[in-house]
């Protein structure tokens, strides 16, 4: 710890990275931010009673302002807003980062095929991609959902699905230059099998743009996820979800417009947060991209 | 000049087969008999199977999708499983609204993120500077569905400014101006990034010196010499984002319950309507695909040494550029 103040600048790689990363304030914002965010979700069971709290419809309490019991008040159906964000926080997260994870998966397949094989492969690979990229995410998820039916399941696929071309892209991209790397060469004049190049020697170094990019994308899902609930294409009430909460709330904007705010800050922040980590660690991981 | 638009044209149309042959599939493979649809839920068995055949539904699968396409290149996009009407005359009806929400939109964030993204480049690390990057940074965090929500409590149930939704017949200025300003939010916000990006890339280029060596004034410089060259990405965002923005019209639509392309998809995919899902999701698509053309030849009037590369015809080049064009579009 002596040393390192003293040097200012730490040895090893991972040091490195944090050593620029702290240095993006709003970045650390958003890494707390999430954090309270998962814990939140993850002892979700442990704060709020599901069934009491956060399903059961209690007409008696309908729209009640913030109180002890209820710490934001309750929605319509007279069930906790608290609860229900907290669950929500949970859906949301779980969601987002199951997306990001299998959209990573696939494009990530795709992308380095495409990218380590080039020619015709490649033309084949990314014209699909092209036309996965003309059509509108949000509407290409509708139409793969209302296909498989409108459950957590198929909302996942659906949803990654359409974050597969952008994670092909960045992994081609990333690829690519690699491909005729020395290291490559000789790996390969060694008789390596190519799945073994792509997967040993070539996507650990295109590790930066490619986690970059899934940190930017679990926020562009989160968002995705909660406009689907809000059409009514996504999670179905009375699962707790941001996006449906807010569809539940605008039939009364009338009458409470309040019930608008709770969800949507949650939906902003998780974004927001998601999106300074991505900065951060772009700026951390390639210092040169930082304008 | 003409010969690289004729190629364009050409190298969108096996991206729109692609799409439809997609949506295509997954609509036929959504559950749901389209024919039991159609005729209720009391219809006897022998009803709807002769109703399927009347359709087609029972013939081979890329029958039908050659039937659809066939037919829609002679101007016949089917009629709605739901109303019964032609689909052309449903998008004819809705096109406008939908082309009138992304026009506005992108030109409000035009009007107001340039000038913005540009202040803040020339007083980098002001006031000024920090607030409008928070600014920017928060707009591209906000889901515009709650936008909108948020801006029909304030204007349009507190202080009654303007109207709510469009309840009969056409709508009107008024009814555009809050979803103008939620659909344009994110746009906005990127303009201002880019704007101030390019710019502090530009400003610190040589001639910029030079040019105030020069004498120039301020202004002048800024305007003249730094806003032409740093134009160029710009346009790309304003490009890209005008397609984004047809299909994020869709959540805009249905916020303020306005009759667009978007909602006849939503309400054509919850009732697997599907010649209305494939004209409304075909639209999108070949709309966007003329906006990319459009920016493309854009560029050769506002940077005119892109010009030479049509004459001379220096392919190789040209396609560097195109990928380099595309790259932001990916984020």
């Amino acid at each position: 710890m002596n040393r390192k103040q003293k040097n200012k600048r730490p040895r090893s790689r991972a040091g490195a990275i944090w050593f620029r990363f702290k240095k993006n304030k709003l970045a650390l914002v958003g890494v707390v931010i999430i954090f309270i965010m998962s814990v939140l979700a993850i002892f979700a069971g442990v704060i709020v009673d599901y069934q009491a709290d956060v399903v059961e419809q209690n007409a008696a309490i309908r729209m009640q302002p913030a109180s002890g019991d209820h710490i934001l008040g309750t929605d319509s159906y007279g069930r906790d807003i608290f609860g229900r964000i907290v669950y929500g926080a949970r859906t949301s997260l779980a969601v987002g980062l199951s997306v990001v994870g299998l959209a990573l998966i696939m494009g990530g397949v795709v992308g380095s095929i495409a990218g380590y094989f080039g020619g015709t492969i490649d033309i084949i690979i990314m014209r699909f991609m092209d036309i996965l990229l003309a059509i509108p995410s949000l509407i290409l998820a509708m139409a793969v959902v209302s296909a498989l039916g409108t459950d957590i399941k198929n909302l996942t696929l659906a949803l990654a699905i359409a974050h597969t071309p952008q994670f092909a892209r960045v992994v081609r991209a990333a690829v690519m230059p690699l491909r005729g790397q020395e290291y490559v060469e000789s790996a390969r004049a060694f008789g390596t099998k190519n799945f073994r190049i792509i997967t040993r020697h070539i996507l650990p170094n295109a590790f930066g743009p490619i986690i970059v990019q899934a940190t930017m994308q679990i926020g562009t899902a989160i968002l995705n996820i909660s406009s689907l609930s809000f059409i009514g294409l996504g999670i179905q009430s009375p699962a707790p979800e941001w996006g449906s909460m807010l569809a539940e709330a605008r039939e009364y904007l009338r009458y409470e417009p309040t019930l608008v705010l709770a969800p949507g800050i949650c939906i902003m922040l998780a974004v927001f947060s998601f999106n300074r980590i991505g900065d951060g660690l772009r700026d951390a991981l390639d210092p040169r991209l930082k304008n | 000049m003409i010969k690289y638009i004729i190629k364009r044209v050409l190298m969108l149309i096996p991206v729109l087969l692609g799409i439809s042959l997609l949506i295509f599939t997954v609509m036929n493979i959504s559950s749901g008999d389209p024919a039991r649809a159609l005729l209720s839920d009391y219809a006897s068995q022998e009803d709807v199977d002769k109703l399927r055949e009347e359709m087609g539904l029972n013939d081979p699968f890329l029958e039908q999708y050659g039937r659809y396409i066939w037919n829609a290149l002679h101007g016949d996009l089917g009629t709605s499983y739901q109303s019964g009407q032609p689909v052309v005359q449903l998008i004819a009806q809705r096109y406008p609204t939908t082309i009138k929400l992304a026009l506005g939109s992108i030109l409000l964030s035009i009007i107001f993120g340039i000038p913005i993204g540009i202040l803040s480049a020339v007083k980098q690390y002001s006031l000024i500077d920090n607030a409008s990057m928070l600014l920017s940074m928060l707009l591209t965090s906000t889901p515009s569905f709650w936008l909108g929500l948020m801006l029909l409590i304030v204007f349009s149930l507190t202080l009654h400014w303007l109207p709510a939704t469009q309840a009969l017949g056409t709508p009107t200025i008024k009814h555009f101006i809050l979803p103008w300003i939620t659909l344009n939010c994110m746009t906005f916000a990127l303009l201002i990034r880019m704007s101030r990006s390019t710019m502090l890339e530009v400003i610190r280029q040589d001639y910029i010196r030079t040019a105030k060596a020069k004498g120039a004034t301020d202004r002048r410089v800024t305007f003249k010499h730094a806003l032409r060259n740093a134009l160029l990405p710009i346009v790309t965002v304003i490009g890209t984002q005008l397609s984004v923005q047809l299909g994020g019209s869709v959540v805009v639509e249905s916020v303020f319950a306005l009759n667009g392309i978007g909602t006849m998809a939503i309400n054509g995919i919850k009732a697997k309507d599907t010649p209305v899902v494939m004209a409304a999701i075909m639209f999108i698509a070949i709309v966007g695909g003329i906006i990319n053309l459009l920016v493309d030849i854009g560029y050769v009037f506002i940077d005119p040494r892109l010009k030479s590369q049509f004459f001379k015809g220096k392919k190789k080049e040209k396609a560097k550029n195109a990928e380099q064009k595309q790259l932001p579009s990916s984020t």
